[in-house]
């Protein structure tokens, strides 16, 4: 079922003047299998009207979707699944609403971690490894040794995020990560096929 | 002109829940009162909560509406409604559209769609409304409103105009409620008449006698005439 190593994470700010919906449809025909539809400052209107959009986009390329927090919209457009927030939809809720979702949570320790997967996660996005921009909202970077120790006791596969890059993601896989979640390293940046090309090389060689 | 008439249990007294504009109460508390003074209908609204906080309130009011065998309405979050099984969900023009709610909800679960138009309300309608939110009626206070209040004229040509009931809101109290109920509104949504008032169980009752009165003597020049 977790049939990839990069999970990309929108954040429609950082790809403009470029459309969400361009940038991960480049992102997908470049080699990432699974988005994650991720913008929690639009009202469900706009936001069903963005997975409307990333839906063909992913489709297209036979990538999944997944949406952030919103099992309404994730129903709505056909989604792979969703992902949970700390805070958000309770997973239980998430699986008996969508019982063959992919279901992804977000989680800050490994108690955290290992109450997901007794829930019914099937992966978990731990962090924040490294140093961010948006380190003030996610507390101090928890750092390798922290991955590995969830990594070795959550019993479900464990994708690294918060800093990472093509040149890092390696530390991850090493620590026992089955992948790496990404933000900013693709969304923002200038050639996305060239970004995504440089974390699959990244995470291929290992 | 008399109400229009439903299979669905839609309630005539809807009181809206709010922790923005005062803080005495919480939602479960104000539901309980709104409940227990008469209301039929609780609509639940947080703009402010987090999905994990909206599913906890919101499950605690379906326990509480469900006892009194009243519906529970969820302000735009069909997820919340979904996840709490609740009766119903009330949508605006910047929540998921009509259309697509219904088709996660089901025949069977009510959708109120906000209209301050003549063509919001024919298109909620089109779309597969069970009931229209018509306003703001009169100047209020609850919400921060670029638009002007619609008034009674409007309120009237939108009863008319749909198939529907028509729920009407905005500013809407004890000393007004009578004309909007003659004008052919099903029923009235109220926040602030409720939520502010110092007892609001008894402002509900208060509220609750003010429609049951004003169909009652409409109902009684209905049968006159004939």
């Amino acid at each position: 079922m977790i049939d990839f190593k990069l999970y990309l994470i929108t954040n429609r700010t950082l790809c403009r003047p470029a459309t969400l919906e361009k940038a991960v449809e480049e992102a997908c025909s470049s080699g990432v299998r699974v988005v994650q539809l991720r913008e929690k400052d639009l009202p469900g209107r706009q936001l069903y009207e963005e997975a409307l959009a990333l839906r063909k986009a992913t489709h297209r390329a036979g990538s999944k979707l997944l949406v952030n927090d919103r099992i309404d919209i994730a129903l709505a457009v056909g989604a792979d699944g969703i992902h949970c927030p700390e805070n958000g939809i309770p997973i239980g809720t998430a699986r008996h609403l969508q019982p063959d979702a992919l279901i992804g949570v977000s989680v800050h320790s490994l108690e955290r971690a290992v109450d997901a997967q007794i829930r019914g996660a099937d992966f978990i996005l731990f962090g924040p490894i490294f140093s961010t921009a948006s380190k003030a909202k996610y507390g101090d970077p928890q750092g390798l040794e922290a991955l590995s120790t969830v990594s070795r006791n959550a019993g479900i596969p464990i994708f690294a995020i918060g800093g990472i890059t093509p040149e890092n993601a390696c530390f991850c896989i090493e620590h026992g990560a089955a992948g790496v979640g990404v933000v900013s390293a693709i969304m923002s940046a200038q050639n996305i096929p060239k970004a995504v090309k440089a974390f699959e090389n990244a995470l291929e060689g290992l | 002109m008399s109400a229009k008439p439903t299979t669905k249990q839609l309630g005539r007294l809807h009181v809206i829940t709010d922790e923005s504009i005062q803080r005495r109460f919480s939602h479960a508390k104000l539901a309980g009162l709104a409940v227990s003074g008469g209301a039929d209908a609780v609509q639940f609204r947080d703009k402010r909560m987090g999905t994990r906080k909206l599913v906890e309130a919101a499950a605690v009011l379906k326990r509480i509406c469900a006892n009194s065998g009243i519906p529970l309405i969820i302000n735009d979050r069909v997820d919340i409604a979904m996840a709490v099984d609740a009766d119903g969900v009330h949508l605006g023009s910047d929540d998921i559209p009509i259309a697509v709610a219904r088709k996660l909800l089901g025949p069977n679960k009510i959708i109120g769609g906000s209209a301050g138009t003549m063509e919001e309300a024919l298109l909620a309608e089109s779309e597969g409304a069970d009931y229209i939110g018509f306003g703001h009626i009169y100047p209020t206070s609850s919400k921060e409103k670029p638009t002007r209040p619609r008034g009674l004229e409007r309120l009237k040509e939108v009863c008319s105009a749909v198939e529907i009931p028509v729920i009407a809101i905005g500013g809407i109290a004890l000393s007004n409620i009578e004309p909007v109920i003659r004008a052919g509104a099903f029923g009235v949504a109220v926040i602030s008449a409720v939520c502010s008032r110092k007892n609001p169980e008894a402002a509900t009752t208060a509220l609750r006698r003010a429609i049951d009165r004003a169909a009652a003597t409409m109902d009684e020049e209905e049968s006159s005439k004939r």
